[in-house]
Order: C-alpha cells, then sequence, then structure tokens
C-alpha cells in the first residue's frame, strides 16, 4: 500500500469510528475488515487512540482552571474566593434582617409608646422622659395653644435628621411623629411658618 | 457436539501437522475453511471461530454499545453460522466474511431472541474456548492504562498545533483540508503528524499487548 492509499484508508476508518460515513462503506470496511488483520488491528488501534482522547480531554477540561493557575496564584485566588463567599453570606443575614424589620413595620402593632412633648418640657426648660430602652415610639407635640397652621418639624438624632414642611395640627392640636428606630439623644425642633412658635425638645 | 453429527477425524488433524503450508487451517482461505468444516473438521471449526471471532464482538460492540450483549450476540453468531455450515453450507464459500458479518447483524437487529442468548448450548464450547484466546484489544489492557498510553503519545508532540492536529482528526468529523486550513500546516505536515502519532502510541502499546 503505497503512501496515497495509506492515507485513504485512515480518513476511512476515521469515518467508520466517527459514524460519520455511508453505512454501505461501514459496511464494505467492517467485512473487509474480517479477513484482513492488520486492517483490523489499525482499526482498532484507531479506535483506542480516539477514545484515549475523548478521556483526556475529559480530564484536561475538568483540570484546566486550576491546572492553568500555579500554586502561587492558585492560594491567593482561593483565599479571594473565600472572602467573597463570607461576603456573600454576611449580606444574606443582613438582608434577611431588614426584611424582617420591614414586615414587622409594616403589619399592625400594639404597645407602642407615645412620648407627649409638652410645651413647658421643651428644652429651655428640661429635658424629656428617657427613651434610651424604646426601640420605637411616636412623639406627639402639643401645639394647640397656637393658631398657626402650619409647622414645620425636624427629627435629629444620630442616624441624621428629617425635616417635614407644612404639618398640620390634628383635632387634638398635636402634631404626630413616628420614629421606627429610636436612638439615644432624639432631638426635635418645632417651628411654625409665621414664627409664633420655636422649641426644641431633647430625649435622652 | 451436537447429536448425531460426526466428532473430528483424527485423520485430517495428522494431515494438517504434516502438511502445514497447505493444509493447515490456519492458512486456509475462507473457502476451504467453509468446505472442511461441511465436511466436519472440527479444526476448521475452531480456526473459523478463532478467525472471526474477536472481530465481530468488535463490529457487535460498535452496533449495540454493550460489550455482554454483543458477546452474546458473537456468541449466537457463531452457533448459527457453524450449524449452517455443518448442514448446508453457504452458496458463496469464498464470501464466508460477509455470510459472518450479514449473520452478526441480523442477529444484533433482532436481539429479541433472547431465549438462545439465554441458553446456551453445552456442545459449543469451541466458541467460547476459542473466543477467549484473543480478547479485544480494548479489553487487554485498563482504561486508565489507555489513558496514560496517550498522554505519553500526546507528550511526544511537542507542538500544541500538532496536538490540535490529533484531537480534530480523531474526534471531531472535520476534513483533513479543513483542518490544514485551520492550522495552517501543510498536508504533508498533516500526514507526518498522524503517522507518527500512530506509530507511537502502537508501538507504545506494544509493550502492553501483543499485536
Amino acid at each position: 500500500m503505497n503512501q496515497h492509499d495509506d492515507q485513504r484508508q485512515q480518513e476511512r476508518i476515521q469515518r467508520y469510528l466517527l459514524s460519520a460515513g455511508e453505512s454501505a462503506d461501514s459496511e464494505r470496511l467492517e467485512i473487509e475488515m474480517l479477513d484482513d488483520d492488520e486492517l483490523f488491528a489499525q482499526v482498532q488501534i484507531d479506535d483506542m487512540i480516539r477514545e484515549g482522547l475523548v478521556t483526556t480531554k475529559i480530564e484536561s477540561t475538568a483540570g484546566s482552571i486550576w491546572g492553568m493557575l500555579g500554586v502561587p496564584t492558585r492560594w491567593p485566588l482561593q483565599a479571594v474566593i473565600g472572602l467573597f463567599t463570607l461576603a456573600v453570606v454576611a449580606m444574606g443575614i443582613r438582608m434577611h434582617t431588614l426584611t424582617q424589620q420591614i414586615d414587622r413595620l409594616s403589619g399592625p402593632q400594639v404597645q407602642v409608646p407615645v412620648i407627649t412633648l409638652m410645651e413647658q418640657r421643651a428644652l429651655a426648660d428640661s429635658a424629656q422622659p428617657a427613651a434610651a430602652d424604646l426601640q420605637q415610639a411616636i412623639l406627639e407635640v402639643d401645639v394647640s395653644a397656637y393658631m398657626t397652621q402650619s409647622f414645620d418639624v425636624t427629627l435629629q438624632d444620630s442616624a441624621g435628621s428629617n425635616t417635614w414642611h407644612g404639618l398640620k395640627a390634628d383635632q387634638r392640636g398635636y402634631l404626630t411623629v413616628f420614629v421606627p428606630a429610636l436612638h439615644e439623644d432624639v432631638e426635635l425642633q418645632v417651628s411654625s411658618a409665621d414664627g409664633s412658635f420655636n422649641k426644641t425638645y431633647r430625649l435622652n | 457436539m451436537p447429536p448425531g453429527r460426526a466428532g473430528p477425524e483424527p485423520g485430517i488433524a495428522v494431515l494438517m501437522r504434516d502438511d502445514p503450508e497447505t493444509n493447515s487451517a490456519a492458512v486456509l482461505r475462507p473457502a476451504d475453511l467453509a468446505t472442511r468444516i461441511a465436511a466436519g473438521d472440527a479444526m476448521a471449526e475452531v480456526e473459523l471461530v478463532r478467525r472471526y471471532s474477536t472481530k465481530i464482538e468488535f463490529i457487535l460492540r460498535r452496533r449495540c454499545r454493550d460489550a455482554s450483549m454483543a458477546a452474546d450476540l458473537r456468541q449466537e453468531t457463531f452457533i448459527v453460522v457453524l450449524q449452517r455450515l455443518r448442514e448446508r453450507g453457504i452458496d458463496d464459500p469464498e464470501r464466508l466474511a460477509a455470510f459472518i458479518y450479514q449473520t452478526a447483524i441480523n442477529l444484533a437487529i433482532g436481539e429479541a431472541r433472547t431465549y438462545h442468548r439465554r441458553n446456551t448450548h453445552p456442545d459449543w464450547d469451541v466458541i467460547a474456548s476459542a473466543a477467549d484466546q484473543q480478547p479485544l484489544l480494548s479489553d487487554q489492557i485498563e482504561q486508565e492504562e489507555r489513558a496514560e498510553l496517550i498522554r505519553n503519545t500526546l507528550k511526544a508532540l511537542r507542538q500544541p498545533r500538532d496536538r490540535q492536529i490529533l484531537r480534530r482528526f480523531y474526534l471531531t468529523e472535520e476534513p483533513k483540508e479543513s483542518i490544514c486550513a485551520a492550522l495552517e500546516v501543510s498536508a504533508e505536515h498533516f500526514d507526518r503528524v498522524i503517522f507518527r502519532a500512530r506509530a507511537r502510541f502502537r508501538k507504545l502499546l506494544e509493550k502492553h499487548v501483543e499485536l
């Protein structure tokens, strides 16, 4: 068999092993193989090479990510992955806590403390009762003695400050503020638009 | 041996030993093999099984993708073939291989014939014993060892491009011309790579099995 024939034979075997050729060609090769020991040996060897290449390909694919990295690169990468995993877990826990808080706040609640801020207890006089142990509270400011229709209220605590403009007193003559998370040293400033009322209350 | 059938004749065996060039079963042409089996030559039966059994099992294994089923079908193939050769012979003894092949394929297609496969005949030991002498190459070497041979074969191909040639040639249906064009290699280089890889694999394989 010359080189050209050998190549053709090789391609024929390949088509057979890949089941890529015509079925009639495959049948011819199989029958031929029955009486040709060398051809059969060649087919078996090619089959084993092909199968071996598949196996080593799977191995190399599986090990390619770590295999490509040297040991010095591998450890820092593992540490980063570990930290990232921890961060994800921590975020998950935080999210869960926040979800619980939102659920709690959006639902009906009982026994919410009400702190009435009387005018005579404004900062100029003395501090209001301690609120350190309270998680949440409704603050109400008695402005019933004033004819002013509109008030500005600023709540300031360690978390920051919030201001509401143009608040109107309810039928009792009270301004109310619900504080979901009551921090220490809460300061509430209430003022009327016309300047007739300007008080600061502090809870500590 | 099936009932009513003549046993092997000692005279033939002696003749085969005395004149190996012309009479040895190992060098018989397929047509002579068929004729001798029809004449009741047990040695010819053993030779027939030895000559074709492994190959038929290889073919059947590719067809049914199940080694044990292929072995069962191979056994049944030779039961059918030997019975036919003993009793009636075949129309064209020159095409003995094609007859065995077609029998095997027919049995593989109609594999519903489980009854015969599950009821092995004690008088067909000739098939089992002859077949055991020549297991498939792939059965003679463990899968891990085979993978090691491939790794060693690949190591010998120092250029990554040459390893690509081997993989693409063996694992894809991509034509040679296309592989050569994609990897920018000549057809001669391609042939050289494949030839060397196969030769190396064969050499490594020969250390483990007899080819």
